[in-house]
């Protein structure tokens, strides 16, 4: 099994090493957590609406057996989402506007937009 | 190394697979979109009918297919819907296509207005059912394309490797070939493009055979009119000793001269006549034991001479070969290990075999090689120290030259290494056999 | 499905079999046996295969953004081992070399086959899912056939491709791809890591998905093929140029010991 402790502590390194690069303020605060979840592969809100220029963190919960795949060409966000787990997936700061997302694996049903609004 | 079947196979293949798909694929998109625009009028016809077939009154629930949902709107009220229908409104009150999710399913939604009766449609198709509905008829002139490309594959293989058949044929032809056998080739006719390739091939052999004709002729002339002269020089000299004081150093001149010329002569030939051909063509199995023997008795003159310590050792040891060849070998060796070797010298020949193959070993105590004269003295008139020894040692370069070629001829290998004494080298010959 | 089978798996296997087909020229121009690749796909299988059974606890680690950093650690350890190939080759000092020899194709493939894990884990992933569904098994493994056909044809025709080209035009032309091949790599990595919060977001530099979408399947395919990204972010398109210029500055600085080696190759 993974020790998670020592998993955090790399975290902290490369935090540390690369700390310039890295936002220190979400690791004080943290930014909003807007939840999505897959049923049946579809979005359940298929519209989510968030605040605009400010960095989301979206939980992401397939409730279906099977995989998806959270893509989004606007976003510029891709991850597999294996069955009945929850990953994490960070986006923003957007700009105001519409950013359409789909289930990479069931595009056809799988449909949802992120709106960004002021 | 390309072969060309394998770069034909698989680019042809490729290029077929990656077009055939290509076209699939946009058949299929256009199939799917032509669809689509088919099931959305087929919606607006649904639409237009149940407009004209409505109801007045209250809300009411409409037998349906499960896969079509609907409601009727007047004047921002529910009065007719099919039981799969939310209360709420199913789509925006705009006229157009969109589409929206509910009961857990994404659907295809008509929004559409009847001025005459004010009322709105609203109408909802199961997005999931109207694709695969489509996909399923689209997909089925796609199977075809798919199924058909592992019989294309098959077809392009056994075409291409018919067609390249008398390029293989003709490789064939020439891997086949014995080396003394010079006839025309002929499969070369077959193909346009190989009749450039053969008649070249057939012009060389043309060429070749020519000049070795010409060189069997030389051959036997010279041998014939080199040999006779100095056989009559030969006895003329004789004749000369007996009229002539003996110690006549002129005379001894002389005599050293016509042996010398003699000595060249015969390896000359010798070098000549073993063409691979004749060489190979009388190969038997032949004991290097007994025929070390008798080529140690027939010189042993020449070591009683320079009271040289000759010593054979090893048991029978047969080979394949040539026996004239083999002979020559023996006596170049054993002579030059001779020659080169001082005065009460050693030599030591050793016959045996290592790893299942025939070697054969002869050491001196002479001055040896240096390592980096051992590929040169096998050169045609190399010889090794050549200021110093050739007054004092007789030869002409030409015995290893010999030695080397009966070697390679009987498939062995020759190697030159520091002799088991303190001075002098070793020639080992092994063969593959 | 049909269609997004084949988008999806023609893309992730044109990103392999451009990389295959790339080291696999160099590999004939060194005269070294092309068994290597073999084993790379085979090696690169059986990983991607363990890492797609075990993805949902993979990106349970670091806070569930495990996923991202295994798939940048991946894609930043092939860019450095992308970095030694073209030292390898570039320097030729190991033409006559067997070590050298042994070095480049354990290099090539592991390369490959960490290329293979990714990409056949995402594959393995989709397969499962859409092969539970009855009503999809037909159009998915039509079009996943279709999609390796069309990755695999490019591949082929791209390899003979860079056979038919001459010393120098195939030496430039091949390093150029590589180097791109490698900035998307970087560029995908920064991507992930942007996506896991382990980076600053960047502003977005331009968007060019009117003039070509990465919807589109030319767009998916130029995703594969050079990383095409419609808004790419500043720092994406900084590791990407960072990238991409060292593989040529690496490749480039030898070019007339290149010279030397081709003639005697070809002599």
């Amino acid at each position: 099994m993974i020790n998670y402790m020592k998993i955090l502590s790399w975290k902290n390194f490369l935090y540390l090493s690369i700390g310039f690069l890295t936002y220190s303020s979400n690791v004080i605060a943290g930014p909003p957590i807007i939840e999505i979840e897959i049923k049946d592969h579809l979005f359940f809100p298929s519209t989510v609406e968030i605040p605009a220029n400010k960095k989301i963190k979206l939980l992401v919960k397939n409730l279906d057996p099977t995989p998806e795949e959270f893509e989004s060409y606007d976003l510029n966000r891709e991850k597999v989402i294996a069955g009945n787990r929850k990953v994490i997936i960070f986006i923003g700061p957007l700009a105001p506007g519409e950013y359409p997302f789909f289930g990479e694996f069931y595009p056809k049903t799988a449909q949802g937009k992120i709106v960004a609004i002021e | 190394m390309t072969s060309i079947r394998t770069f034909l196979i698989l680019s042809v293949v490729a290029v077929l697979v990656l077009f055939n798909f290509i076209a699939a694929i946009q058949g299929y998109s256009s199939g799917m979109e032509k669809a689509g625009l088919l099931f959305d009028e087929k919606m607006l016809n649904t639409a237009k009918l149940i407009a004209n077939l409505h109801v007045e009154g209250n809300a009411s629930n409409i037998e349906h297919t499960s896969t079509i949902a609907f409601q009727l709107w007047k004047n921002s009220k529910l009065i007719a819907a099919s039981s799969n229908a939310p209360k709420n409104p199913l789509t925006d009150f705009q006229p157009g296509y969109d589409y929206t999710n509910f009961d857990g399913y994404r659907w295809r939604s008509l929004g559409y207005y009847d001025r005459k009766r004010d009322v709105w449609i609203l109408l909802t198709e199961r997005d999931d059912t109207r694709f695969l509905l489509a996909e399923n008829v689209i997909l089925e002139s796609v199977y075809p394309i798919l199924l058909g490309i592992p019989i294309i594959c098959l077809a392009i293989w056994l075409i291409i490797g018919y067609g390249l058949r008398p390029l293989s044929q003709l490789a064939n032809e020439l891997r086949n070939k014995k080396t003394s056998d010079l006839t025309p080739i002929t499969t070369g006719d077959s193909a346009k493009e190989l009749e450039q390739v053969s008649s070249s091939i057939n012009s060389l052999l043309e060429r070749l055979n020519q000049t070795l004709e010409r060189e069997k002729l030389f051959t036997a002339d010279a041998a014939h009119e080199l040999r006779t002269p100095i056989s009559a020089l030969k006895i003329q000299l004789h004749n000369i000793k007996q009229e002539m004081p003996s110690n006549s150093d002129a005379l001894k001149q002389l005599n050293d001269g016509v042996n010398r010329m003699h000595h060249i002569i015969e390896q000359l030939l010798l070098l000549y006549r073993t063409t691979p051909e004749e060489l190979v063509r009388d190969f038997s199995k032949i004991d290097l034991y007994t025929l070390a023997q008798n080529n140690i008795a027939e010189q042993y003159s020449l070591f009683e001479e320079k009271q040289q310590n000759i010593e054979l050792d090893g048991v029978a040891t047969e080979v394949n070969g040539n026996i004239f060849g083999l002979t020559a070998l023996l006596q170049n060796l054993i002579n030059n290990a001779s020659k080169y070797t001082p005065i009460g010298g050693h030599i030591k020949i050793t016959l045996g075999k290592n790893k299942d193959k025939p070697f054969l070993r002869v050491e001196d105590t002479g001055s040896g090689i240096p390592a980096e004269a051992h590929n040169r003295v096998f050169e045609r008139f190399y010889r090794h120290n050549n200021q110093q020894t050739a007054s004092e040692i007789p030869g002409c370069g030409l015995g290893l030259t010999i030695v080397k070629h009966i070697v390679e001829l009987h498939n062995a290998s020759i190697k030159i290494e520091p002799s088991g004494f303190a001075s002098g080298c070793a020639f080992i010959v092994e063969f593959n056999q | 499905m049909f269609l997004n089978s084949i988008a999806l798996i023609s893309q992730e296997v044109l990103e392999a079999s451009i990389l295959i087909s790339i080291l696999m020229a160099l590999a004939k121009q060194l005269q070294l046996s092309q068994r290597w690749v073999l084993i790379a796909l085979v090696m690169g299988s059986i990983f991607a295969f363990i890492y797609g059974q075990n993805m949902g606890d993979v990106s349970e680690w670091f806070d569930y953004v495990g996923q991202e950093i295994v798939n940048a650690s991946i894609q930043l350890l092939i860019v450095i081992l992308m970095f030694l190939a073209t030292f390898l080759y570039s320097h030729s000092i190991f033409s006559s070399n067997k070590q050298g020899q042994i070095i480049f194709l354990a290099n090539a493939i592991a390369i490959v086959a960490l290329a293979i894990v990714r990409e056949g884990a995402e594959i393995y992933n989709y397969l499962i899912g859409a092969l539970v569904q009855p009503d999809y098994v037909l159009t998915v493994t039509a079009g996943s056939l279709i999609g390796t056909g069309i990755g695999i044809s490019i591949g082929v025709l791209f390899y003979y491709a860079m056979g038919a080209l001459t010393g120098k035009k195939r030496h430039i032309i091949g390093l150029v791809l590589f180097s791109l091949i490698a900035g998307s790599m970087t560029s995908q990595a920064i991507l992930l890591l942007n996506q896991a919060d382990w980076l600053i977001s960047t502003p977005v530099l331009w968007d060019s998905s009117h003039l070509l979408s990465e919807h589109s399947l030319t767009g998916r395919l130029l995703y594969g093929l050079i990383g095409y990204e419609a808004t790419p972010s500043a720092l994406e398109f900084a590791g990407y140029l960072g990238t991409a210029l060292i593989i040529l500055f690496i490749g480039m600085k030898k070019m007339p010991k290149i010279k030397c080696l081709e003639q005697t190759i070809n002599a």
